[in-house]
Order: structure tokens, then C-alpha cells, then sequence
């Protein structure tokens, strides 16, 4: 891969006798970074990890991690950072479904503010992973909490 | 100041069940009930005959839910009681944002839960036509 496009990080160690590796998937997607650090460090680096390769799933074509709508729900004050992910195959079409808690606190009783707040996710999610997604919003605590393997993606598709 | 709980629910069997559940088991009665919805989910608002416990049961039960301020106002139960307020109301540029109707007493009495952006004017535009103002707890 060239520098600064985005694959798999591969390791090989030079230096380890005992138990060396040699091409070892990661299954961490990153890009490699050239020049220096703002710390001054000259060598290159590898960019914050993406996602893992295989967490990813393919809606209408898109190529989609998990951790892309993670990084769009962290920025959403009014909801929490565990979503679920279903994708479902309808009419011959994909559908992409985002389920997401609210935060209590920001829970008014008001269903026009809700409307706005789903619209708004979708609107945002759409930006950053080109599908729209359909935004429902579940009570607090149904989703399973993140555990960092948790299942974050059921693909109901029979392909 | 008389007031209601809406409750969010998910659209799905059990959810209302849960919610009457914990308010039965805590001695609670409904006054009145009704849904909003909105697809997948719906925001379940209610008054009871003790709505600060009833607030305090579901709180503690982990319900996501608010308490708004309403208006109730007592009509008698005869044709054209409901539009006398809803005309009353667009004669003063008063935009009801909800409203469901409690019979009290049958023939008799009922009332109107009003939700409306500024309950005070409302209150005073409602007092000044001899209207009578009731609490939760008068229901």
C-alpha cells in the first residue's frame, strides 16, 4: 500500500528471535503517515485505527465500519455512544437501520423534538457514510452495552 | 399547577404493560391516558391520582420520562363544550399543541387536558370566562 491510503496493517518483526511474525494481519484498518510529528518524532506512523476489516458490511454498495457511525453518534450530545446496526434486504433494496438510545436528560415529552433529533442523526450519518440510514430511537438500556466486541451489526440479508 | 407524565415507549407488546404494571402495584390510579406515535416508538402520557409518586415509581424504575404542565378545564358534557374552548382559544391566537378530553360524570361534566406553550395566559383567558381551572387530583 501506498503511504496515506487506507489497508490492513501487516507486521513483521526484524529483531525477534524467539517467537518472530512474519506478514501478520491485524485485521486493523489504518494509513500509514509520513513526516514529523508535532512531538518531533521523525519516524512515520500509523493513523488512529479506522475500524477492523472484518467488521465491515457493504450497504447498496457502500463499503461501511462500524466504528464511522461510532465517530458520528460520539458528536450527538442527546444520544449515547452504543447503537445497533440491522441491515435487511426489502424489495430487492438494502435498508440500513441505526438503533440509538437517548439520553435521559435531554428527553423533554416532546415528539416534534424527537422527529428532529432522528432527522438529524440520519442527516448526519448520511455525511459520513453516504447511505441514509433509518433512525430509531429504543429506551435507554436495550442495547447490549459496548464491550468492544460486542455485535454491533446484524445483517438480516439472505444473499 | 396540574401536570402530566409522558412516558417514551418503544412501539412493541409489553411496553404499556410495564408501565401499568409498576403504576398498579405502587396503588396508583389513572385518571386519563393517551399516545402519541411515532412509528417505532411513542410518548405514553398520563395523569394520575398521584402523579409525584407515580413520576417517582417509573423514575426509579429507569423509564425515560418528563412532567409537563397542562391546563385542565372543566366543560360540561353537551355538544359544542370542546369547540367553545378551541374557538376561544384561536380567537386569542393560541396554538394547542395537544389536547384529549376526560368525561367526568357523564351528561354532566367532562374536562380538557390543554398542552399549550404559555399556560398562564391561557389560564387567565379561560378564568376570565368563568371556565373553572381543575387539578390532577380534582379529576
Amino acid at each position: 500500500m501506498p503511504d496515506g491510503q487506507e489497508g490492513e496493517l501487516v507486521l513483521t518483526t526484524l529483531q525477534r528471535e524467539g517467537m518472530p511474525i512474519l506478514r501478520y494481519r491485524t485485521r486493523d484498518l489504518t494509513r500509514m503517515i509520513k513526516g514529523t510529528c508535532r512531538c518531533g518524532r521523525t519516524h512515520r506512523r500509523i493513523e488512529r485505527i479506522k475500524g477492523r476489516s472484518d467488521d465491515m458490511f457493504i450497504v447498496k454498495g457502500v463499503n461501511i465500519f462500524p466504528s464511522q457511525i461510532e465517530t458520528v453518534l460520539m458528536e450527538i450530545p442527546e444520544v449515547d455512544a452504543n447503537f445497533l446496526v440491522i441491515v435487511d434486504r426489502k424489495n430487492g433494496l438494502d435498508e440500513l437501520t441505526v438503533q440509538v438510545e437517548i439520553k435521559r436528560e435531554y428527553f423533554t415529552g416532546n415528539l416534534q423534538q424527537l422527529r428532529e433529533l432522528q432527522e438529524r442523526i440520519s442527516a448526519q450519518l448520511k455525511n459520513m457514510i453516504i447511505v441514509t440510514p433509518r433512525v430509531e430511537l429504543v429506551e435507554p438500556g436495550t442495547i447490549p452495552p459496548s464491550t468492544g466486541k460486542a455485535k454491533r451489526v446484524i445483517d438480516k440479508r439472505r444473499l | 399547577m396540574a401536570r402530566q407524565i409522558s412516558v417514551f415507549l418503544e412501539n412493541k407488546p409489553g411496553r404499556i404493560s410495564h408501565i401499568t404494571g409498576l403504576l398498579a402495584r405502587a396503588g396508583i390510579n389513572f385518571r386519563a391516558s393517551t399516545i402519541a406515535d411515532s412509528g417505532t416508538f411513542g410518548i405514553f402520557k398520563i395523569i394520575t391520582d398521584n402523579n409525584e409518586q407515580a413520576y417517582r415509581v417509573l423514575k426509579e424504575a429507569g423509564c425515560m420520562l418528563a412532567s409537563q404542565e397542562v391546563v385542565i378545564v372543566e366543560i360540561p358534557d353537551k355538544v359544542g363544550a370542546f369547540h367553545r374552548i378551541a374557538r376561544l382559544l384561536e380567537k386569542n391566537t393560541i396554538n394547542i399543541e395537544d389536547v384529549y378530553c376526560i368525561l367526568i360524570s357523564r351528561a354532566e361534566k367532562a374536562a380538557l387536558v390543554l398542552k399549550v406553550s404559555d399556560p398562564e395566559t391561557v389560564k387567565k383567558i379561560l378564568k376570565k370566562e368563568k371556565y373553572r381551572l381543575l387539578e390532577e387530583e380534582a379529576l
